[in-house]
């Protein structure tokens, strides 16, 4: 009866289910895309990948498939561009066909062979084996199994009578077995009288063989018994203990990891596993105040102190609580800067920065770098004129104010590392001044102009172009410029930049931007030729 | 001795070894062009100044087309080459075409300042001409001949060297037998 | 001055290792046993130095040390302590010390267990344990060195891969290479024996032992990868057959098949030859996985920055292949049984066809990661071999393997009677098809997850029945109460009831990833502000982007309203985090997990130009949760199976 309702219900279940659905069209993309291996992200299919190749791949997917394409088509354009490798599983033809029957054929060659085998191993068992044992020994292979369960030997054990305990070992635990079967109702009783019985045998003969070679080993078998399971009892406590101390920690360690990790969210823009496990932390970090403050004062004292060796411990001990404090970063950046690391230091004043883009110090430190020692003096003038936006007026103000009028009337010096000097070219940015910069609507029409600096009025001897400039913007000018061919561009000039705004250089119309070279006559060939459009045409 | 045992074990340990060796010559980044030797998908592209360029228009002339993108820093470093090929070329019957991808008009027009560049540039933004033509590393650069078939690839930046040679191949229809590689960015 | 330390204790152990490959010859032929002694003490010297090694090395990274070159590109300032410790595996150098690392502790642990033990076999295992050891030390201290010193000293250092800043680092890497390396040590007692000439069966008990932990580790190891890379990587997945993973995961298929053949030998004289292979394939793929790993031959997101180190690895690998299966081929006629089966319907039968389901598994996930290779290789192809494929024809063997889980237990050992065996059978099958036919009725309606939860519910019913059989059975001959009686079948049966237990657990895997693999659901859709998605039955209210600086990176988060079926359940943050010196944002996906389903966001982009435009994607995946707790099972079934219960039988009886 219930093996009517197994078959009926298998035969109506399987056809059943293998029928198709329809589907939608954003499901059919994701299905063809599923298939596509994205370029860019080489692991990912076109499907799963976040990177702007695949999103593009997805929208002509999408859009092929509104003309009416068929999902085929779709993949046959895609291998026709990126051949064969954008197909995540390789089309059944040609060589590929291998991978696709390949498995199959081990597995089915794999069945059938254990089929094989084990019917020849099942046929070359010999009939007839001698069922005679010496019943007493029979009768003692039941005593013992009914005495003792464990008859394990242990693996390294030597000996002339190793080999026949092992086996007795075996054949005691496969009597055990047996009985287990019998239990779990795996065997038909015949099967397992007979299956005991011959096991029976074989054990009595393997106790005939032990006893014939050292009778002294069987006639205490409990003690022998017990002395071989004291060693591994023992060791096997230790390896109890071990797993014990091992979990005890495992559970300690994970349990500091989740409370440290997972803590109540206090703001909704919160998270709950905050720093611990991420590595990132909230923005303010509650430190010991009263430590931080006693290191940081100990930097500034020793550092007023020039110090220099106690400033920087006291410091890197500030860091190593709190990695990303302004102040301790602003200070190391100023010894650093003052022990000649420009490069360390500059590194340093960034840190701060990130941190607090406004932290004068840093600034402050950061233009001198750029100033002094790296000669960079338009890097140097964007932190001095951001902190002089900053600074209430003041004697710190005024100094600073000084040191860029110093800066402002220096000569260039070519320190800034540049690309090959080409000397028949003029090179340079161009900024706006960013007052200015709020008021100009986009776009204008930007004009380079360079008039020889000997001789006043006539045409200028260079003019570039440059139409809706994005600024900063870099420049270079060359003899391809020249107003008038054939002159040489060389010698010194005077550089000019306007913004227009309706294109045309010879009218200047109010809003546009004019901005003067503040070091001219320039040689051409110089470099670092930069301009900020400052005045405004009223 | 079991001989024969051992020598088929032998064979066969030494056949799997040499193909995870052959595997050190090649990198399995690289994806094949099957477009070498194929006419070049058509499209048409608006340039930076207004106009359109359509593909087919260009039959008769060498293309020398351009994948570049203004993050790209091996774009960065051929543009200058390019330009100074494309001042000697361009009265040969020789069209340079650039095709900016994956970018912002403002980047794309400042890098065509930065560098002076003078040939005709323009924008895919859909990415279709891209994926037209497989394109999964800038820059790339592909060399179309008077038939309009492609007689070129190379991934990577090109040095003045190369694009000579494979401006004249083109110009006389020479099927490159492989591509070329250079030092590439993977697309985003 | 740690990194002189860290070369000289490198080197020392090198020298060491050396001795260690030398000693057992020199043993052999002397029998002096100060020879003897000298080959442990090698064992427990390169366990000194290497440890000491490893240890400075974790020292300058965590006092940023940035005059060693391996601290300064993978430690910055402001990295936790946690990460700066797992500095250490986080890059090339580093793993392979970590490797090392591992591989003298397990060393040394085999030593000192048995000291007084297998004194045949043992300079055998420490040699092989030696020439494992010299070969990793050999490329750590001569080729990729991770003491090398960089000047001049930067100020800072370059920092952890940005997407190795999570918890998972401090557990995947180690209970990973754990696994691998627990591989070496049946590995070693294997080719000890054949070296030795001695194959009678007695040391494959203890190889078994060792087996069995390897195992442990390499499934938690896979286990825990594939939860980084569901719950960090933000695609939705957890395997996604990169050749890594594959490499991974290979070595786990033979492992199993050991575990169950050797049950095969231990009742007969069988197999031996087919068991030693498997050890041997077991350990060679885990040399070819740290192979493909290191040498860039294969595309993998895992693979880390190939150098001289791959032609190296393949030559190991070609000498390990070479060495043990010439060996064996060797000495394969003095392994010969005279295998005897009483009856094709056996247990034995059912393991035989298990391990030809496994090694098939095996074959077909092996052809499929080199298959690039080989079609370019042969053909000049380039074809690509992906996860479309790999569940394909991997789904029908793994099906397979469930349905052995559920037959195999139930056959009797030696021969089993038909009669039995059907009755056994029935009820199972007709509980599992009414299962079958409710889940059909209320949703599943395709058939390979209806099948795949057809015969998961076959497996889990007989077992149920076949404990409840052997219960009652047991209260009845011995009067105990049912729990008593299941807890002493338990304890009488370890390894059996352990083994089903890890069974349980595997099935619940399965159908965790048969499921969440055929019906999940996902959209995507851009959102304004106040604009909701809805999938199923959540619905997903955008509520607003929200910038931070973080100390490491700029974090983008929006803030996603989750309600289901008009409950609200409270707001989920994905995000995206951008990293100075990376192109690409790196995406930080937020998943809310039950035992039926799991709500997955992944924020895949925002709109530059307007303001508060996100697109979101939504994955609802059923039953994933069911995969971990599967691994929870499985790890629970390996404590049952091994811990030493039966110190205490003894007391009793």
């Amino acid at each position: 009866m219930t093996r009517w309702f197994i078959l009926l219900i298998s035969f109506w279940l399987i056809p059943a289910s293998l029928h198709a659905e329809s589907v939608d069209l954003q499901e059919q993309v994701r299905r063809i895309a599923a298939e596509l291996r994205c370029p860019v992200c080489q692991a990912l299919s076109v499907a799963d990948s976040p990177s702007e190749m695949a999103q593009q791949m997805r929208a002509i997917i999408q859009q092929q498939l509104k003309e009416g394409k068929s999902p085929d088509e779709v993949k046959t354009y895609f291998i026709s561009k990126y051949g064969e490798w954008v197909m995540l599983a390789p089309t059944a033809k040609g060589f590929s066909l291998l991978i696709w029957i390949l498995p199959f054929v081990a597995l089915g060659g794999g069945i059938l062979f254990v089929v094989f085998t084990v019917r020849r191993w099942v046929k070359s068992k010999p009939e007839g084996r001698s069922m005679e044992a010496d019943p007493a020994l029979v009768q003692r292979v039941k005593q013992d199994l009914a005495r003792r369960e464990d008859w394990e030997v242990a693996p390294d054990l030597e000996g002339p009578q190793a080999s026949l305990l092992r086996e007795r070992a075996r054949l005691y635990r496969e009597l055990q077995e047996l009985e287990l079967d019998l239990q779990a109702g795996k065997l038909s009783e015949a099967d397992y009288h007979e299956s005991r019985q011959r096991s029976e045998v074989q054990a009595a003969n393997v106790l005939k063989e032990l006893g014939s070679m050292v009778p002294a080993a069987i006639i205490n078998p409990v003690k022998e018994g017990t002395a071989k399971s004291s060693q591994p009892g023992s060791r096997r406590s230790w390896v109890f203990a071990a797993t014990a101390a091992f979990l005890l920690l495992f559970g300690v360690t994970l349990g500091i990891l989740l409370s440290n990790s997972l803590r109540p969210r206090t703001s909704p823009e919160d998270s709950i596993t905050g720093d611990f496990l991420t590595g990132t932390s909230p923005e303010v970090t509650v430190t010991q105040g009263g430590d931080l403050e006693s290191l940081i004062s100990q930097g500034r004292d020793a550092y007023a102190r020039q110090d220099w060796a106690q400033a920087i411990a006291a410091f890197k001990k500030v860091l190593s609580i709190n990695s990303s404090h302004p102040e301790a970063h602003a200070y190391m950046g100023l010894i650093l800067a003052g022990a000649g690391h420009s490069d360390a230091a500059l590194m340093a004043f960034d840190r701060a920065l990130s941190t607090d883009p406004n932290y004068a110090m840093a600034l402050w430190g950061n233009g001198m770098v750029l100033y002094r020692q790296k000669g960079d003096l338009s890097g140097a003038r964007q932190k001095l004129q951001k902190l002089l936006t900053l600074l209430p007026p003041g004697p710190e103000r005024e100094s600073v104010q000084k040191t860029f009028v110093e800066m402002s009337n220096q000569k260039e010096t070519q320190l800034a590392g540049q690309a090959t000097v080409m000397s028949d070219r003029i090179h340079g940015t161009i900024s706006i001044e960013p007052i200015l910069k709020t008021k100009r609507q986009g776009g204008g029409i930007l004009f380079i102009i360079a008039r020889r600096a000997t001789t006043q009025g006539g045409p200028p001897l260079a003019v570039k172009r440059i139409a809706s400039p994005v600024f900063p913007l870099s420049y270079s000018l060359g003899k391809e410029n020249m107003m008038i061919p054939g002159s040489r561009f060389e010698g010194k000039v005077n550089i000019i930049v306007r913004l227009d705004k309706d294109g045309d250089p010879l009218t200047r119309e109010p809003g546009s931007l004019i901005g003067n070279y503040h070091n001219n006559p320039v040689e051409i060939g110089s470099q670092n030729v930069n301009i900020i459009l400052n005045e405004e045409i009223k | 001795m079991p001989w024969r045992r051992l020598t088929v074990t032998v064979l066969a340990i030494m056949l799997l070894i040499g193909l995870l060796a052959y595997g050190f010559t090649r990198d399995p980044r690289y994806i094949d062009s099957p477009l070498i030797g194929r006419p070049a998908p058509l499209f048409t592209l608006t340039l930076f100044d207004g106009k359109n360029v359509r593909l087919q228009d260009l039959r008769g002339k060498v293309v020398f087309l351009n994948f570049w993108a203004s993050w790209c820093p091996p774009c960065r470093a051929e543009a200058k080459d390019l330009e100074a090929n494309w001042q000697s070329f361009k009265d040969q019957d020789i069209v340079f075409l650039g095709i900016n991808i994956q970018d912002k008009e403002p980047n794309a027009i400042e890098y065509i300042n930065e560098f002076g560049i003078t040939f005709p540039n323009g924008r895919d933004a859909t990415g279709r001409i891209a994926v037209d033509y497989g394109v999964w590393g800038i820059p790339e650069t592909f060399f179309i001949d008077t038939e309009g078939r492609i007689t070129y690839k190379h991934v990577g930046s090109l040095g003045w060297p190369t694009i000579t040679a494979k401006l004249h191949e083109a110009q006389r229809s020479l099927v490159s037998a492989s591509e070329g590689r250079g030092s590439y960015q993977p697309i985003r | 001055m740690t990194a002189i330390i860290g070369q000289a204790s490198l080197l020392l152990a090198f020298t060491l290792a050396l001795w260690g490959i030398i000693a057992p010859f020199l043993y052999s032929r002397t029998r002096n046993q100060l020879l003897f002694t000298s080959i442990r003490i090698g064992i427990l010297g390169q366990f000194i130095f290497v440890t000491l090694a490893a240890a400075s090395l974790i020292y300058a990274l965590v006092t940023t040390d940035f005059s060693i070159k391996y601290v300064a590109l993978n430690t910055t300032r402001g990295t936790p302590i946690y990460y700066r410790v797992t500095g250490l595996w986080g890059a090339l150098e580093g793993s392979l010390l970590l490797w090392e690392w591992i591989l003298i502790i397990f060393s040394a642990l085999v030593a000192w267990i048995y000291k007084d033990r297998h004194r045949e076999l043992m300079p055998w295992v420490l040699m092989i344990f030696s020439i494992v050891s010299a070969f990793f030390l050999a490329v750590i201290a001569f080729a990729s060195n991770p003491f090398e010193s960089v000047f001049p000293i930067p100020a800072d250092g370059g920092g952890l891969n940005p997407l190795l800043e999570d918890a998972n680092m401090l557990t995947h890497p180690p209970l990973l290479y754990t696994g691998f390396v627990g591989l070496t040590v049946p590995y070693a007692f294997a080719m000890a024996a054949l070296i030795h000439g001695k194959l009678d069966a007695a040391w494959i008990i203890t190889i078994r032992r060792w087996t069995i932990i390897a195992w442990f580790f390499l499934s938690m190891g896979n286990l825990v990868g594939a939860w980084w890379s569901y719950h960090v990587l933000g695609w939705g997945g957890y395997w996604a057959w990169d050749p890594v993973e594959n490499a991974a995961f290979m070595p786990w298929l033979p492992a199993t098949a050991f575990l169950h053949s050797i049950q095969v030998q231990e009742r007969r004289p069988m197999l031996k030859v087919w068991n030693l292979s498997l050890i041997i394939i077991a350990f060679s793929l885990t040399i070819f996985g740290t192979f493909l790993t290191r040498s860039g031959i294969l595309s993998s997101i895992h693979a880390f920055s190939s150098g001289p180190v791959g032609s190296l690895f393949l030559a190991f690998l070609a000498f390990i292949l070479l060495g043990s299966f010439g060996l064996l081929a060797y000495r394969a006629d003095q392994l010969k049984g005279q295998p005897v089966l009483d009856s094709p319907v056996s247990r034995e039968s059912a393991f035989l066809l298990n391990n030809v389901v496994l090694m098939s598994a095996l074959f077909t996930i092996f052809l499929g990661t080199i298959f690039p290779l080989l079609s370019e290789a042969v053909v000049g192809v380039q074809v690509s071999v992906g996860a479309p494929y790999f569940n394909s024809v991997t789904v029908p063997l793994f099906l397979l393997l469930v349905f052995l889980m559920g037959v195999g237990p139930m056959i009797a050992w030696r021969k089993a009677s038909w009669d039995n065996l059907r009755r056994n059978f029935l009820w199972p099958c007709v509980a599992s098809l009414m299962v079958a036919l409710v889940l059909f009725i209320w949703r599943v309606q395709s058939f390979l997850p209806l099948l795949g939860f057809t015969l998961s519910a076959f497996v889990a019913f007989t077992i149920l029945f076949d404990t409840t059989i052997l219960v009652r059975a047991r209260r009845r001959i011995a009067g105990e109460g049912y729990l008593r009686a299941l807890l002493t079948l338990v304890r009488k049966n370890q390894r059996r009831y352990g083994g089903l237990v890890v069974h349980l657990g595997v099935v619940l895997i399965i159908m965790g990833i048969g499921t969440s693999m055929s019906y999940s659901v996902e959209r995507e859709a851009t959102l304004q502000r106040g604009q909701d998605l809805s999938v199923g039955r959540y619905r997903v209210r955008f509520d607003g982007l929200k910038g931070s600086q973080q100390p490491t990176h700029f974090r983008v988060e929006g803030a996603f309203r989750v309600f289901n079926n008009g409950h609200d359940l409270g707001t989920l943050t994905p995000a995206l985090k951008f990293f100075p010196n990376q192109k690409s944002p790196i995406g930080r996906a937020v998943h809310r997990s039950t035992f039926s389903e799991d709500l997955y966001l992944i924020l895949s982009g925002f709109s530059e130009i307007e303001q508060n435009q996100v697109t979101l994607k939504i994955l609802v995946r059923p039953l994933v949760s069911w995969i971990w707790v599967g691994g929870f099972v499985m790890a629970l079934g390996t404590l049952v199976a091994i811990l030493p219960f039966r110190r205490f039988s003894s007391h009793e009886s």
